[in-house]
């Protein structure tokens, strides 16, 4: 799950069940709101937290994000309208992800699924939809409780995950499956999650006892708390968009900027030819030829920044939606949304310099664009 | 023939004010009509928006602005309903006040104040003749502006259904927002006022008892700005080749301009004009504002003397309300919105009071009696709510503004609206200033 | 052949006894081009269209009768009424002339009623069934020139409408271009009419008095957008643009009754090889991959075709055919939208002794309407939507038996009126009954004095009966809103979800009351335009 832009402005945001640990586990002190929800950017570096998750374990705060436990008889059918994961086809325990879709095709949203038991259903989304679920309840057997105040959520991310789990007394059946157990005393849930195309487990504990659970996963199981910004990082390189970032809201006021699953690189989160979802049909009509394209690229300079100019060919194409220094592969790595034709490999981008100003950028192949690139030529593979 | 202006601005009100101000530092030549009879003592504050204080810098005149703290509904058995202009802080306070609508509260704000084609159809009202067939326009969007202009021309009630379980909320909600317009609540187009009202930011002037008005600083403004002033009644419009309109005045006087603008439906009603399209319109009502001095300082209502409060017992009663205005009488149970001035007096309005009155002789103009009498239920209404209110009223004003003479001809000849593209009226709005300001603009820039 | 006569006032609704091939349960029947769900105008008009294409067509209808709303029931022995229309006004021109109905047996027994109009303080007023004549005839020196320029302005505004009402298929591009070419003052009108109150289009047109009055009813009439209110000149815009027998804003009244039109189109259908089968209710509508693949049938049974269109209300083919589960949240949104809360009445009279002499005859042989004054008809707008029965209604009367010499019955004349307007009750009860009965005979004796006394047969149509005799819910004959928010809803209702091969012309597809066909036609035009490029555009 990834978290959706920062809020530009809030008087007073709330403090997530976590905040408490967090905050006197923070000592850059720098703090930001998402949602409405304190959120730390970073706790000690951002470099030690992003080698933390490469390399080890980092925990995070997930309370900012929104959740909704749904329940009842049609609880499937109606998350498969809501979003475009199979949740009728998630057996106990397993979780998808999805897209929210407006009745055209126009994306809304990311949203993520896991079936905890028959008729028992987590959804969780980067920001709350509440009329959305109000309107797809109508006429459909089920019903959607907004859990976010009273559950608290630690997302676990790195190699040494399970083992911090373990540590702290979580025992994991399987990578994929979800679990639930008494950590001293507290009913949790754990549940795999991915970042982005990265995978994580997801802690979900009643909010009262959120500081017993945080204490045991950095006390035992030896985990750095991480902060937005490397997890930011972790997002470009891992190929995940970011709501309200790298695309707007297609029912976002004002906005005149529609985007379909392809066009923000993830169409394999809404294919044509599986379960039903809401906008499947209008996005049928509009699927076959996106207009535009967000692309991941690496940058051979430091100096570009969110809205510097795309270029291809020596004609603007787009603009740069987010980046970030990945100390990976010692590049920018950035997000930008181009123009057709989508099949450009080289580009451009302009850079406060002297002269020209633009320094060379080259697609990059991350574990989302992997994953978008091997859909397409299976549905081209398809096509007589 | 004095001259050539291009905007002559009809009304004596902050809203006339502020437009013809605005048109005049922005390099039109302006005159303003007002009528000759000048009592504006009773009237309530009003919203300034920010953007209109910096056009005209009333800073420099000795005025402070302030934001409305928060909108407060009493109800009946005392139960009140507050919200803030701040999404969240509303939403916390309705979790607090376990109303399970506060999950939607975010939602439900940013699909009214998003109703775009809400917004297409009150411009097409207003700017129906600079737009062509903007309104017919609606006929033409895709199925997915259809289905919001299908919600934008419905009714204030059915929106508020469609969203909110809580009855006490939509009560508020629908005395806020339409409380200024005067409209029921089951009128067609009257969910148009709720896009108005979550899309305005109240701001208010409150000046101090011995300083300026508002209004006599924006007069000033406006002389300050080159803006000529006539006190005369008007007499006729009328059309002069394709371009102008010619205005005559009570002693003869002709006015030549390019365009006439009422700022606001009363004082073109009282001109007999009556072409307004906007489903806000709300013909066929006054208001009446009234100025109460209480004899000794009463805590307020709600321990908040910044808010707007409006005084209503259910959704229903709007329309009721609306239904008597427009039978000619004065409703029984009259919606009220009051606030408090900077010297502790009680400022009270009411949008649901008839233009006329209507009894069996037929239609008749207001009298002294009936002020009185409107005065006396806008006081009952609100003893209603609070404690000895009535016992402590020591002096009140009244002023009635939109109400008509029933037997008087229309001033503008011809067929109304459709021939006299000059001729600009603004519909009721719950930002008046703003709104004709932005018009305003949007006349001079040639839109 | 049956004899015109015989065939337009009795076959209208009697069951269909052909039905052979209906198939058993667990049958699947294939070969089929197109099913049309639900036999009303609509569907009968759709089904007739596809089948003259060569399309090998089903017509399904639930109910044992066929036509909808529109039949000939009986009032007493020997007489019978047509329940549903009285007058035709908006009937699409073009289904006529493409599905022939002249030759399937339409003829007017009067194409172009004049109208009287009655007043409260007993006074008259007769226009001419050609306005633009009667306009243009209007003997009065203040109101005469003000109401040609009226009709002519309204007339240019109207037939400029047209085609938006036609709104499920006509693209948005080509209204948008039309308007672009419109000329300034007419656009100017447009905006003004389309959303002023015909209250104030007709202050700013005309000077008080009778004609203002009369106009004000005919513009709030059968619509639940009151004549004070916004968006409600539209309504009469709507009419006006109806064109019959080539007379724009005409009415007329067919030979045998409303029900004569929909035989006609039961032939036109039947002679197009429609297959109609009665009683066959559709359980549902299968899918496949986003299209319409067939139906499933109450009975148990499917019968597959790649081509659907629906007649019934949008609930019950959305909500219920295909399931809140599989369509798309706005749309079920939009669709879902509250009907008003009014309606109108029919009522039905056999009236004892027959006028026999010419001139009465000739006061008989015309539209009666009673106009409320202004203030009477916004109180009953209000009192309506409260619940309230009103004392004053607007009323629209014919005598068919004078309009239609061969219908004449002996010794008894028939009148029916249409009553406006009234509050809507899913199931009123006999005080109601009573209660709306005496008003509606109270509105009538403003023009008919002592009609009580020669009451012989009298049959109360509410909306709840209609709907009770074509097995819908009471819902779907509530008095239509504003034509603005018809237009919305039908382009909205007319995208069909975005199920491809599946079309909509039911009750949220039209504009306007009154027997039109034009959803239907349209519907199938989409559907053939769209089967020959071989799929839905966006």
């Amino acid at each position: 799950m990834i978290f959706p832009a920062e809020d530009v402005i809030v008087d007073s945001p709330r403090a997530t069940p976590l905040y408490a640990a967090a905050a006197s586990a923070s000592e850059a002190n720098i703090w930001t709101s998402v949602n409405g929800w304190s959120l730390a950017r970073v706790f000690t570096s951002v470099e030690k937290e992003y080698h933390a998750a490469k390399n080890s374990a980092a925990i995070a705060d997930l309370g900012a994000l929104s959740r909704w436990a749904v329940r009842g008889p049609e609880a499937a059918q109606f998350l498969s309208r809501i979003t475009t994961a199979p949740a009728p086809r998630l057996g106990v325990g397993e979780s998808a992800r999805g897209l929210i879709l407006d009745g055209d095709g126009g994306v809304l949203d990311l949203a993520e699924v896991s079936r905890l038991s028959d008729d028992l259903f987590l959804l969780t989304t980067p920001t709350a939809h509440a009329r959305r679920l109000q309107l797809g309840a109508r006429g459909v057997d089920a019903l959607g409780e907004d859990i976010c105040e009273a559950v608290a959520a630690i997302g676990v991310f790195g190699p040494r995950a399970s083992e911090v789990l373990g540590a702290a007394g979580m025992k994991m059946p399987g990578e994929d499956v979800a679990a639930s157990a008494v950590v001293r005393g507290v009913e949790t849930a754990a549940r795999p999650i991915q970042f982005g195309a990265l995978a994580g487990v997801e802690l979900i504990f009643p909010a009262a006892d959120a500081l017993t659970i945080w204490e045991r996963l950095v006390r035992r199981g030896k985990a750095g708390p991480i902060g937005l910004d490397a997890m930011e990082i972790l997002r470009i390189e891992s190929g995940a968009p970011r709501p309200g970032v790298d695309f707007v809201a297609a029912d976002h006021p004002g906005t005149a900027t529609r985007r379909t699953p392809a066009e923000i690189g993830l169409p394999h989160l809404a294919p044509l030819d599986r379960g039903w979802y809401n906008g499947r049909r209008g996005l049928r009509y509009v699927a076959s030829q996106p207009e535009r394209r967000l692309v991941t690229l690496s940058v051979d300079d430091e100096r570009s920044m969110p809205g510097a100019a795309v270029y291809a060919g020596g004609k603007p194409v787009g603009r740069v939606t987010s980046c970030a220094w990945s100390p990976a592969i010692k590049r920018v790595v950035a997000f930008a949304d181009v123009a057709r034709p989508v099949g450009a490999k080289e580009y451009e981008i302009a850079v406060p310099a002297p002269g020209e100003g633009r320094v060379a950028a080259k697609l990059y192949e991350t574990p989302e664009s992997a994953l978008a690139t091997a859909f397409r030529a299976a549905q081209d593979a398809m096509k007589p | 023939m004095t001259a050539i202006f291009d905007l002559t601005v009809i009304g004596a009100d902050e809203a006339s004010f502020s437009a013809a101000a605005v048109a005049a530092r922005s390099g039109a030549s302006v005159a303003i009509i007002r009528p000759r009879k000048r009592k504006n003592m009773a009237a309530t504050y009003c919203d300034m928006p920010n953007f209109v204080w910096r056009r005209l810098d009333l800073h420099e005149y000795g005025l402070s602005l302030e934001r409305v703290s928060a909108r407060v509904t009493l109800g009946p058995d005392g139960a009140t309903v507050t919200t803030y202009e701040g999404v969240r802080e509303t939403k916390a306070l309705l979790a607090q006040n376990d109303k399970a609508d506060h999950l939607l509260w975010a939602d439900f704000v940013d699909e009214m104040k998003a109703l775009e084609a809400g917004r297409k159809l009150r411009d097409a009202a207003t700017m129906a003749p600079k737009n062509g067939a903007a309104g017919f326009s609606l006929f033409s969007g895709g199925v997915r502006d259809c289905a919001a202009l299908g919600q934008a021309t419905g009714s204030c009630a059915a929106a508020l259904n469609d969203y909110l379980g809580d009855d006490a909320l939509k009560t508020h909600i629908a005395a806020h927002a339409l409380g200024p317009t005067g409209l029921g609540g089951g009128e067609p187009g009257s969910a148009l006022a709720l896009s108005e009202f979550f899309d305005d930011h109240a701001w208010r002037v409150r000046p101090d008892e011995d300083g300026p008005s508002l209004l006599s600083t924006l007069e000033t403004a406006c002389k300050d700005s080159g803006v000529e002033f006539f006190t005369k009644d008007l007499t006729e419009i009328a059309r002069d080749g394709a371009r102008h309109v010619v205005v005559s005045l009570a002693d003869g006087e002709k006015i030549k301009t390019r365009y006439v603008l009422f700022a606001s439906p009363g004082a073109a009603q009282k001109a007999g004009m009556r072409a307004s399209v906007c489903p806000l319109a709300g013909h066929g009502a006054a208001t009446a504002v009234l100025r109460i001095a209480l004899k000794r300082p009463m805590p307020p209502a709600a321990q908040n003397d910044k808010a707007v409060f409006q005084v209503l017992d259910g959704v229903g009663d709007l329309q009721v309300a609306r239904e008597a205005a427009l039978d000619g009488r004065l409703p029984e149970n009259l919606p009220v919105e009051f606030e408090y001035a900077a010297n502790g007096d009680v400022l009270v309005r009411t949008a649901y009071c008839p233009a006329a009155f209507r009894d069996d002789d037929g239609w008749r103009e207001w009298t002294g009696q009936d002020r009185q009498a409107t005065a006396r239920r806008m006081i009952d209404q609100l003893a209603r709510r609070i404690p000895e209110f009535s016992a402590n009223v020591r002096k009140t004003k009244i002023e009635v503004i939109g109400a008509i003479s029933p037997d008087r001809p229309p001033i503008v000849a011809g067929s109304g609206f459709a021939d006299n593209e000059n001729v600009i009226v603004q519909p009721n709005r719950h930002n008046a200033v703003a709104a004709a300001v932005r018009l305003v603009d949007r006349v001079l820039a040639g839109e | 052949m049956l004899s015109r006569r015989r065939c337009g006032w009795s076959t209208g609704c009697l069951p269909v006894s052909d039905v052979e091939n209906k198939p058993g349960a667990g049958r699947i029947e294939g070969g089929i081009d197109a099913i049309v769900i639900g036999a009303d105008a609509e569907g009968l008009t759709a089904a007739a269209y596809l089948g003259r294409a060569g399309y090998n067509t089903i017509l399904l209808e639930a109910g044992v009768e066929i036509g909808g709303a529109v039949c000939a029931r009986e009032l007493s022995p020997g007489q019978s009424y047509v329940d549903g229309e009285h007058l035709i006004s908006i009937l699409d021109p073009a289904v006529i002339a493409d599905l022939d109905l002249y030759r399937h047996g339409v003829s007017y027994a009067a194409r172009c009623l004049d109208t009287a109009y009655f007043f409260e303080d007993g006074e008259t007023l007769q226009l001419g069934g050609d306005l633009q004549m009667a306009a243009a005839a209007f003997d009065d020196e203040e109101a005469g020139p003000a109401f040609q320029k009226f009709i002519t302005e309204v007339f240019e505004a109207a037939a400029f409408c047209r085609p938006g009402f036609e709104a499920a298929a006509a693209p948005a591009s080509d209204i948008e271009k039309a308007m672009r070419a419109a000329p300034r003052a007419l656009a100017a009108r447009l905006n003004f009419f389309s959303l002023a109150p015909a209250q104030e289009v007709l202050d700013a047109y005309l000077p008080d008095g009778p004609l203002k009055t009369a106009l004000l009813s005919e513009a709030g009439f059968r619509s639940a957008a009151a004549p004070h209110e916004p968006f409600s000149f539209m309504t009469l815009i709507r009419r006006w643009s109806g064109e019959i027998a080539g007379l724009q804003g005409a009415c007329a009244y067919p030979q045998g009754g409303a029900v004569a039109v929909v035989t006609a189109l039961r032939r036109a259908a039947q002679a197009a090889k429609v297959d109609i089968r009665a009683a066959t209710g559709v359980a549902s509508i299968l899918i496949e991959q986003d299209h319409a693949a067939g139906v499933e049938l109450e009975g148990g049974g499917q019968i597959r075709a790649p081509i659907i269109v629906a007649a019934g209300a949008a609930r019950r083919v959305f909500m219920e055919m295909i399931g809140a589960a599989n369509i798309d949240i706005g749309f079920q949104r939009a669709i879902m939208a509250p009907t008003p809360q009014l309606s109108s009445g029919h009522l039905h009279l056999a009236l004892k002794g027959v006028a026999r002499d010419e001139k009465t005859r000739g006061h008989m042989n015309r539209r009666l309407v009673y106009a409320p004054p202004p203030e009477a008809l916004r109180r009953a707008f209000a009192d309506a939507r409260a619940g309230r029965v009103p004392s004053d209604l607007m009323i629209e009367a014919v005598f068919p038996d004078v309009l239609d010499e061969e219908a004449g019955g002996d010794k008894t004349q028939l009148l029916s009126a249409i009553a406006h307007p009234l509050p809507f009750d899913e199931n009123p009860g006999a005080d109601r009954r009573a209660e709306i009965e005496k008003n509606i005979l109270a509105n009538i004796e403003k023009f008919a004095p002592d009609i009580e006394d020669r009451i012989k047969a009298r049959a109360l149509r509410l909306a709840s009966d209609i709907a009770k005799s074509t097995g819908t819910p009471a819902q779907d004959y509530t008095a239509p809103p504003s034509i603005i928010e018809q237009v919305a809803l039908a382009r909205v209702a007319g995208s069909a979800g975005y199920v491809g091969g599946l079309y909509f012309c039911g009750r949220e597809a039209r504009i306007g009351a009154g027997l039109s066909c034009a959803a239907g036609r349209m519907a199938a035009k989409a559907a053939l335009f769209e089967a020959k490029r071989g799929g839905r555009a966006a």
